[in-house]
């Protein structure tokens, strides 16, 4: 682990909540929240932007707060597609998209939204399986590009202002208060 | 076609940064008129300050830069902590300021009034005996023509303007300062602090002290905690020279602050053996203009200094003005960082509120007296640290989705720990700076650097991993990864220092006791390239107290008629 990987890993286990003097770092992405107008995703054709907010939504659910969706995630991976992803990034993620379909079809013989609930659970349970316990593939594949959309889907889920104000608590100005019963905050700061 | 304007000043104070804003402050508190130039871009408090309390979904990339727009104009930059979208605006662009690497060396450079003080991390530590005394107590390096005594009264001066929060420990090797009430640590910190300083003697652990005001002082707020220092801080709270000492400069009505201003050389005047005066390349038109200063402040930070002062030849000094001693650009010095981080269990119905601009810090411990020498290496090294609860973004490297990970990242995760270890660098001739063949858009000869750390730094990096890991398994730490030990790059933890240094004997130094060229009595150097040895504490308020002494003997001196005579 060099520096840099120590502190890319040190960002991501902070996550917003920052004591430390320097690590301020966010992640990722852009995008306006999906109040805001048509969105013509650059990216993504129009099926592809209809998956991505659809998986993004069965990771970062409506509950009693929004999910992914209404955040805007799917403009977010959109934007993080077009801005940041290099060309062969952009590569492996629209063939690990292939591979997803691919498997949806092999196994379900539907699309992820024309599968039933049960069905979309087992789907990602496998695919969670995979990417996060199984040997990584060195070819992109449905459970790298599962991976991909769950980061993603994530970092723009707790950036947004729908995931920072209403999920978790923003931490407000003016005073530092070293230690706080978790109870009186209730929630993770964003 | 060169056009030539001139205009005369008392003073000429070259860079706007740390040591230049104390230079400037001092300069036109005593009545002189001073001019300030600055090679990056004019910068206005507040108005300028971008991104200063965005939310991360008010930034165009929620904080990141386009890996293609960092790879293309941030190669060098992008690789610092700091750097971000949000902060972006405050670096160089390596492109169009190129330098060259003869080994991998990072410099970290700011393009604008207020330089890399608007960057910081706001560490303020004395130095001691221990330090000024180590080049002549083992023999790397020259002697530091001063000692503690010399410099402590311009401590006390500079950190009660400045405005330093911590906590005084009476450690003979991290003197205490002018402090304002420390912040405070939190639950995990309070832990392991205990546990160092009972399992370990001669360790403490003590709250950072930190250029972030906890009380206000003269008109500046108390800090609010947002937390994002480096985006600028339109209260004041944090020190900067943009919003603290230039604007202390500007109240004289003494200081005339020109930015854009490429310094090209200083001009020396054979007949009376003086700096008369200094070149300037318009860093947006390419105008050459000429500004005649009686005496002149080098504060363009360690490596811009050098590279002007090389570019000043004459016939008395082909290689570099005061360079009669060949020692101007030799000796570089980095501090080597360590990084680490390690995660407890427990504490879980604790939190904090407010983002603490801050860490916590371990003085330095390795051979501070006969009981803690090392026989592997000399010098020592100091920690850095911090506890935080993991946030959401531990979300997207762990398993689980849906209902389960939304209920699961709406409560902190476990408390972590980052600790990194900041170790002495030694002096050595081979570390160098130098002009290339190469000229860059301005007509400056671009500067090449040759450094690396010496067997010394390695052998301490293995003690500093093995300080790290013993202090988090005697706090009850685990997932315990520490930074790569080998390979480590000079430049990267900005404290770039070395290559003009001061000395007592003008033949192996470039600097007298007073930061006055042994060579050229008008012509002194107050930012890092002052420095005779690095020791492992942060360097800045060490540059701040150095320019105002500085400033206070050269005034006197002229108005004694001593600089001319």
């Amino acid at each position: 682990m060099d520096r840099r990987d120590a502190l890319t890993k040190l960002t991501l286990l902070i996550g917003g909540a920052v004591s430390a003097p320097t690590f301020s770092a966010f992640i990722s992405g852009c995008a306006p929240p999906r109040s805001q107008g048509t969105y013509v995703p650059l990216s993504l054709d129009s099926n592809a932007f209809r998956l991505i907010g659809e998986l993004a939504e069965l990771i970062i659910p409506e509950t009693d707060t929004p999910g992914a969706l209404t955040a805007g995630v799917d403009r977010y991976i959109d934007s993080v597609l077009t801005d940041i992803f290099s060309e062969d990034r952009r590569s492996d993620f629209f063939l690990g998209m292939e591979d997803f379909s691919s498997r949806a079809h092999a196994s379900y013989g539907a699309d992820l939204r024309e599968m039933s609930p049960e069905q979309q659970r087992d789907f990602l349970v496998a695919l969670e399986y995979e990417a996060f316990r199984g040997i990584p593939s060195h070819v992109p594949n449905a459970a790298s590009f599962y991976r991909q959309v769950k980061e993603l889907t994530v970092t723009g889920y707790y950036t947004s202002e729908v995931g920072a104000t209403m999920e978790l608590h923003l931490m407000p100005y003016g005073k530092y208060r070293p230690i706080v019963p978790l109870e009186e905050i209730g929630r993770a700061w964003a | 076609m060169i056009t030539l304007k001139r205009e005369s000043y008392d003073a000429i104070v070259i860079g706007s940064g740390m040591s230049g804003g104390w230079a400037a402050k001092e300069l036109c508190e005593k009545g002189l008129k001073t001019l300030v130039l600055e090679r990056g871009r004019g910068v206005e408090h507040g108005t300028d300050y971008i991104t200063e309390h965005k939310q991360p979904w008010e930034l165009p990339h929620r904080g990141q830069t386009p890996p293609a727009l960092a790879e293309r104009d941030y190669a060098v930059q992008k690789e610092v902590y700091l750097f971000d979208e949000s902060t972006r605006h405050f670096f160089i662009n390596d492109r169009l300021n190129p330098y060259k690497q003869k080994k991998p060396f990072s410099w970290i450079r700011g393009n604008q009034v207020g330089g890399r003080s608007l960057l910081w991390a706001r560490q303020c530590y004395r130095w001691s005996d221990l330090d000024f005394e180590a080049n002549a107590r083992d023999g790397h390096g020259v002697d530091w023509p001063i000692r503690y005594t010399d410099i402590a009264p311009w401590y006390d001066y500079v950190e009660s303007f400045v405005g330093i929060s911590g906590e005084a420990l009476g450690l003979p090797q991290l003197p205490d300062g002018k402090f304002q009430k420390p912040m405070e640590m939190n639950v995990v910190e309070r832990h392991l602090k205990g546990r160092i300083e009972n399992s370990f003697p001669g360790r403490r652990m003590t709250i950072g002290r930190c250029a972030v005001l906890t009380e206000e002082l003269n008109g500046r707020a108390p800090c609010h905690y947002c937390g994002e220092c480096e985006r600028g801080c339109s209260t004041r709270s944090y020190f900067s020279s943009l919003s603290v000492t230039l604007p202390a400069a500007m109240a004289t009505g003494n200081l005339t602050l020109r930015p854009h201003s490429n310094v090209h050389s200083i001009i020396y005047d054979e007949e009376r053996d003086r700096a008369t005066g200094v070149r300037v390349v318009d860093y947006e038109s390419k105008e050459v203009l000429e500004f005649d200063g009686q005496i002149i402040f080098m504060c363009a930070s360690c490596i811009g200094t050098t590279q002007i002062m090389m570019n000043s030849k004459s016939l008395r000094f082909p290689d570099g003005i005061a360079n009669s001693s060949g020692a101007l650009g030799h000796y570089l010095m980095d501090h080597h960082e360590l990084t680490s981080s390690a995660v407890i269990d427990g504490f879980e119905d604790d939190y904090y509120e407010g983002k603490r601009p801050n860490g916590v810090y371990i003085p330095r411990f390795r051979n501070v007296d006969e009981q803690s020498s090392r026989n592997d290496y000399v010098r020592g090294f100091g920690f850095q640290a911090g506890a935080f609860r993991m946030g959401w973004g531990r979300g997207a490297s762990e398993p689980g989705f849906g209902i389960d990970l939304k209920e699961k990242l709406r409560s902190p995760g476990p408390w972590a720990m980052w600790m990194s270890g900041f170790g002495e660098a030694l002096p050595v001739f081979e570390n160098q700076v130098s002009l290339s063949e190469e000229r860059d858009e301005w007509g400056l000869p671009i500067v090449e650097i040759d450094c690396a750390y010496t067997p010394n730094a390695y052998a301490m990096r293995e003690d500093i991993a093995v300080c790290i890991r013993e202090m988090y398994e005697a706090a009850g730490f685990h997932s315990i990864e520490i930074g790569d030990i080998p390979n480590v790059v000079p430049g990267i933890a900005i404290h770039e220092m070395g290559t003009a240094r001061m000395g007592r004997d003008p033949k192996t130094s470039v600097l007298n006791a007073f930061n006055q060229c042994h060579d050229v009595p008008n012509l002194f150097v107050t930012d890092g390239a002052c420095m005779t040895s690095s020791a492992c504490q942060n360097p800045s308020i060490t540059y701040m107290a150095l320019t105002a002494r500085a400033v206070d003997f050269a005034v006197t001196a002229m108005k004694r008629g001593d600089l001319y005579s």
